[in-house]
């Protein structure tokens, strides 16, 4: 990739902007670059952090929860990294099903936000420990289906087990610990309601040999019985 | 271990009260029935000898084959005792009730019709005691299947006053009475036992409730002092720890100052963690193991996945040991988790314990498994539900 990825932050906790700083910097490569600080959305969107390859939004603001607000900009083609204090499972449904490509609690910033706005700004997959926990206790009707792998090392990475040690544990390889997880994580983007962000995750998976097409077709379109979303068919209407 | 248990005595007591309640009122509604239940066969079964037998005995020399009298009785007997033995193990249903019923009525039949003609009412035992082996048999069954035999038993004697020709009004005034004295005491005793039976149950909920609301109230009680009590010791805590960092006593680039920091953020956030959790016996007492590895100056983590359900005690306490087991080990970081499925629950703690933790042994409720490597331990123990 040509230059680092740039992000803009909404956040209405000075502290947090500051962490949110300190963690970025403390990053050897130094992949992310902060172009914008926001307090709202509508003041990211008034600014220059609107172009900014990946939005990291505070999922609780003073107005409150701001799903819709993340809908809206996912809808718009954003990719976006939710961060929230809480921890709630119905949130981090939602905020997924919106269209959020990542979810951070507040506690995963040092070790996994960089990651997570890396993966992003690419369309890969990057799940968090709490994540994996969300899809773990999943029980919705149409939830996707795991494979047994795929749950084992979900399990593992919630627990708070790192790749490598996952890998050991299941006699495998980290890459594959990896392609388990980040499977899992593809089937959510074709369930739920439709979003950019959703479909170049999937179509992402389908260029990396992450998943293939009989694949999208037997067992991810089953799940949601729908067509494989293209980019440009997925532009909200609402 | 011994600091644990002490710690969480006082609301361990005011837990474990919750299962007892429950079962209580389980076992005083089963005792209860089961008392009704003897009582009926010793009321069935003295009738038949004292009752029915004394009359049989007393007009032997009337009929005209006292053999299929005698007979006839016996095998009443011999239902009562097959149906009392059912009926004590709770295995007389419906169907098998009614087919003891027919064989009761087949018997009465019998009797009847082997009744001397002018005795049809004065040495008519079979009537009362087939309906006193109903009462018996249909103990458990809706109150109209004992009035339906009850008719059918009336019924047998007034054809047989028919056939014999005796209805007159002498003999119908006297079968009369005679169905209005035996039937008035089989349905008062019926009636009242059930009464009786329904007031038990409803005491029987009654304590339950009050037991329960107890129970949540004692539960309730002991969390919120315990969350008190936490409060404090989290700003005691808290304060030097600030203090420290505005007034520069404490630098932010040293190891000790930052690991202070880690495990008093840890706690705060595995506090809230716990108000947003619903109760559960298991989540506290491992944010109380989580309390007392932060004391020794171990971040402690904590996730949960899944509603994680009431497990039972042996299996909960074997869980919560094999938690402090690894705790114990850790020097500086420790994350907690507890993942729920249909499967079972599972505890894992993950923590950088430089050993395997003394060798756990679980007595068959759970099983536990660890890895060490050179990022940490692992440890999982899981227990499977049924």
């Amino acid at each position: 990739m040509a230059g680092p990825v740039t992000a803009a932050i909404v956040d209405d906790h000075p502290v947090i902007l500051d962490g949110v700083r300190a963690w970025l910097a403390a990053d050897a490569l130094h992949r992310v670059e902060l172009i914008h600080a926001a307090l709202t959305i509508e003041d990211l969107e008034a600014g220059p952090g609107i172009r900014a390859d990946v939005l990291i939004v505070d999922l609780e603001l003073k107005r409150g929860m701001a799903v819709e607000q993340i809908a809206r900009l996912a809808a718009d083609g954003h990719r976006i990294v939710v961060f929230s204090g809480h921890n709630k499972p119905e949130l981090i449904n939602q905020v997924i099903d919106a269209g959020a490509s990542s979810y951070l609690t507040k506690d995963e910033g040092p070790d996994h936000l960089v990651e997570a706005i890396v993966a992003a700004a690419s369309d890969v997959p990057y799940v968090t420990p709490s994540h994996a926990g969300e899809i773990l206790a999943d029980t919705r009707a149409n939830r996707p289906k795991l494979a047994p792998q795929e749950a084992a090392a979900l399990r593992l990475w919630f627990q708070g087990m790192s790749k490598a040690s996952v890998a050991r544990r299941l006699g495998i390889a980290e890459d594959t610990v990896k392609a388990y997880i980040n499977r899992a994580r593809v089937k959510y983007a074709n369930v739920g309601r439709p979003a950019p962000s959703k479909a170049a995750l999937l179509t992402r998976a389908l260029e990396d040999g992450l998943i293939t097409l009989a694949e999208v077709r037997d067992e991810y379109v089953s799940a949601a019985a729908k067509p494989l979303p293209t980019n440009n068919a997925h532009r909200a209407t609402e | 271990m011994s600091a644990f248990t002490a710690a969480k005595t006082g609301v361990n007591t005011d837990h474990s009260a919750a299962a007892p309640a429950d079962s209580a009122a389980g076992v005083f509604t089963t005792r209860y029935s089961r008392g009704l239940e003897i009582a009926t066969v010793i009321v069935v079964a003295g009738w038949q000898v004292a009752g029915a037998g004394l009359l049989l005995l007393s007009r032997f020399t009337l009929y005209p084959f006292p053999g299929i009298e005698v007979a006839a009785w016996s095998v009443q007997a011999g239902v009562i005792a097959v149906g009392a033995v059912l009926l004590l193990q709770r295995r007389l249903s419906g169907q098998v009730a009614w087919g003891l019923v027919a064989v009761d009525v087949a018997a009465g039949i019998a009797a009847v019709a082997a009744c001397p003609p002018d005795g049809m009412l004065s040495a008519n035992w079979a009537w009362g005691a087939t309906v006193w082996v109903g009462v018996l048999l249909l103990l458990h069954r809706p109150l109209r299947e004992l009035v339906i035999l009850i008719a059918i038993a009336a019924l047998i004697t007034l054809c047989a006053l028919a056939v014999v020709g005796d209805l007159h009004q002498r003999s119908v005034s006297g079968y009369i009475s005679t169905l209005y004295a035996s039937v008035s005491i089989q349905l008062a005793v019926v009636i009242a036992a059930r009464a009786l039976g329904s007031a038990a149950k409803r005491a029987a909920e009654a304590a339950q409730t009050t037991a329960r609301t107890a129970t949540r109230r004692s539960i309730a009680e002991a969390v919120h002092a315990d969350r008190q009590a936490r409060y404090r010791a989290v700003r005691e805590r808290n304060e030097p720890l600030l203090n420290g960092l505005a007034d520069g006593t404490l630098h932010a680039d040293d190891p000790e100052a930052r690991q202070r920091c880690a495990v008093q953020a840890a706690r705060l956030r595995r506090m809230f963690a716990e108000s947003d959790d619903v109760p559960n016996r298991l989540l506290h007492e491992l944010h109380a193991c989580a309390d007392i590895a932060d004391r020794r100056g171990v971040a402690v983590g904590w996730a949960t996945a899944g509603m994680v359900p009431q497990i039972p005690e042996a299996a909960r306490r074997e869980l919560t040991e094999a938690a402090i087991a690894v705790l114990a080990t850790t020097l500086t970081r420790a994350r907690i988790t507890v993942i729920s499925d249909q499967a079972g629950v599972a505890v894992s703690v993950v923590c950088d314990s430089p050993a395997e933790p003394r060798p756990m042994v679980a007595d068959g409720q759970i099983t536990i498994t660890t890895q060490l490597a050179d990022d940490g331990l692992w440890m999982e123990a899981r227990w499977q539900a049924r």
